[in-house]
């Protein structure tokens, strides 16, 4: 999930995980469709995200 | 092939640049120890102790950073990546400076987005953040840095033998900031040299402003002169003329200060490991690792520092409203609870986030365009210069300073 106020264009999720992550033209993060890189790459783009603005999601949430 | 000019005066740079010259003496440019050691003694005691990070490091002097001298505040530094990331991820109890930002004040560092924040910094960094996005470092190489590179090694190869920190990595960060603000290579050196009289640079960057307003180009100050920002009543305005002169003061300073020394870091990693510097040169997806391992295990900048907005316990300690918190991240950087063997240089470890380039909504505004030139940088000497080795009867290069580290000098010989 990302959190479009709290996003701040950074660009951390696109290095960390450049296939599951892009910026549009507002600089904020957006996914991939479909999303690409192995789990722990999105796992470490998430931490990383300074602004916390990144969430795992599960992949059986119902929640859209 | 003939000897080219260089860009820049080898003996202008050589004294802007020198770790332990003049330049550099206030923020401990002579510190020749290794605080490491020491440093994890202390992260093992506590997550954070009472004092500035050189008061608690034997062998170091009262120098100046970000968040000193401040008399009359506590003082605190955080040595886990823990505390260290907690600091940076709570910016509304850890604000980046003591006082609000006075925008209608007079151009300089101080009251530029560096010391902003909330919203006012959310606001004013989103101007340019578009420009710094790992996608924008393609516009970056474009500009200045693939050029800067290609004519510092011109000049280099044909002598068989360079000094990489003066010869090279200390013009390219400066020539890769001036040029995309639209300042001449002449004057890049004035830039550096005045960065401590701030109306010096402003008498550099004033016409460029008034030009650019006059007829905008693709470049940064153009990017600025256009810009409207909503103020807190959501009435829009252009940036004023001190405001751009703000941006201009931060963002020229952390562009030509900073990435040479981390450069001639990572240039000093490889070059002391042969068969590490091999392993890059034959495969090139390893470079981005060894810059990112380099970043991790000596950053030049090992300490940043936060002003404690109200009171509150943290990790053991209890920080007073108004105290100042110093945030080790070389040591947290090096905490053995999230790296393994985490004082070894090692290219291969698993991807983790550092906090090299800081956190939290301050995070280095030039962090993709940092690495870029240092990919760019290191790519072009592998690729250009044969045998690329330390000069066996010279000096070594060794790590100095303590706020701000990097390699003495960088003695190279090539076929």
């Amino acid at each position: 999930m990302i959190d479009r106020d709290l996003c701040l264009g950074t660009g951390l999720c696109v290095v960390y995980a450049p296939q599951t992550f892009a910026h549009d033209d507002e600089t904020k993060a957006v996914l991939q469709d479909p999303p690409h890189d192995a789990e722990g790459d999105v796992a470490t783009a998430v931490e990383a995200c300074p602004m916390g603005a990144l969430a795992l999601r599960a992949p059986s949430s119902a929640e859209g | 092939m003939t000897e080219t000019a260089p860009l820049l005066d080898v003996d202008r740079v050589r004294q802007l640049f020198d770790l332990r010259g003049a330049y550099m003496a206030h923020n401990g440019g002579g510190f020749a120890g290794d605080p490491y050691p020491l440093w994890a003694r202390l992260r093992e005691q506590a997550p954070v102790h009472p004092g500035t990070l050189h008061e608690l490091t034997e062998g170091a002097e009262e120098w100046f950073f970000h968040g000193l001298p401040e008399p009359g505040r506590p003082h605190f530094t955080a040595f886990t990546y823990a505390a260290c990331n907690d600091v940076y991820k709570n910016s509304a109890l850890f604000a980046s400076s003591a006082e609000a930002v006075d925008i209608g004040g007079a151009a300089s560092v101080s009251n530029s987005m560096l010391s902003m924040g909330g919203k006012q910094h959310r606001r004013y960094r989103a101007l340019v953040q578009p420009r710094f996005t790992p996608q924008a470092a393609e516009w970056w190489m474009r500009k200045s840095i693939q050029d800067t590179v290609d004519a510092l090694v011109d000049h280099i190869r044909p002598l068989g033998r360079a000094e990489l920190n003066v010869d090279f990595c200390a013009a390219i960060p400066v020539l890769t900031i001036t040029g995309v603000f639209g300042i001449p290579v002449e004057q890049a050196l004035d830039v550096r040299a005045a960065m401590v009289d701030p109306p010096k640079v402003i008498e550099i960057v004033a016409p460029l402003v008034a030009a650019r307003r006059e007829e905008p180009r693709d470049d940064l100050i153009s990017v600025l002169v256009q810009s409207e920002v909503a103020d807190e009543d959501g009435t829009v305005h252009r940036l004023s003329d001190a405001e751009i002169y703000s941006f201009c003061l931060l963002l020229l300073a952390a562009g030509s200060g900073t990435t040479w020394k981390q450069m001639g870091i990572t240039l000093t990693a490889l070059l002391q490991r042969p068969d590490v510097l091999q392993a890059v040169r034959e495969d090139r997806s390893l470079l981005r690792p060894a810059i990112e391992e380099a970043l991790r295990w000596q950053p030049t900048d090992p300490m940043f520092s936060r002003w404690v907005t109200e009171d509150t316990d943290f990790h053991g300690v209890h920080l007073p409203q108004g105290s100042v918190v110093h945030i080790a991240l070389g040591a947290a950087n090096r905490d053995p609870a999230r790296w393994e063997r985490p004082d070894e240089y090692d290219i291969r470890r698993p991807t983790r986030p550092i906090l090299s380039f800081g956190g939290g909504p301050h995070i280095c505004l030039g962090m993709h365009v940092a690495r870029a030139e240092m990919v760019t940088g290191i790519s072009a000497l592998l690729d250009r210069l044969p045998n690329l080795r330390l000069d066996p009867d010279a000096e070594p290069p060794r790590y100095v300073g303590f706020y701000e580290r990097g390699a003495t000098a960088i003695p190279v010989l090539f076929d």
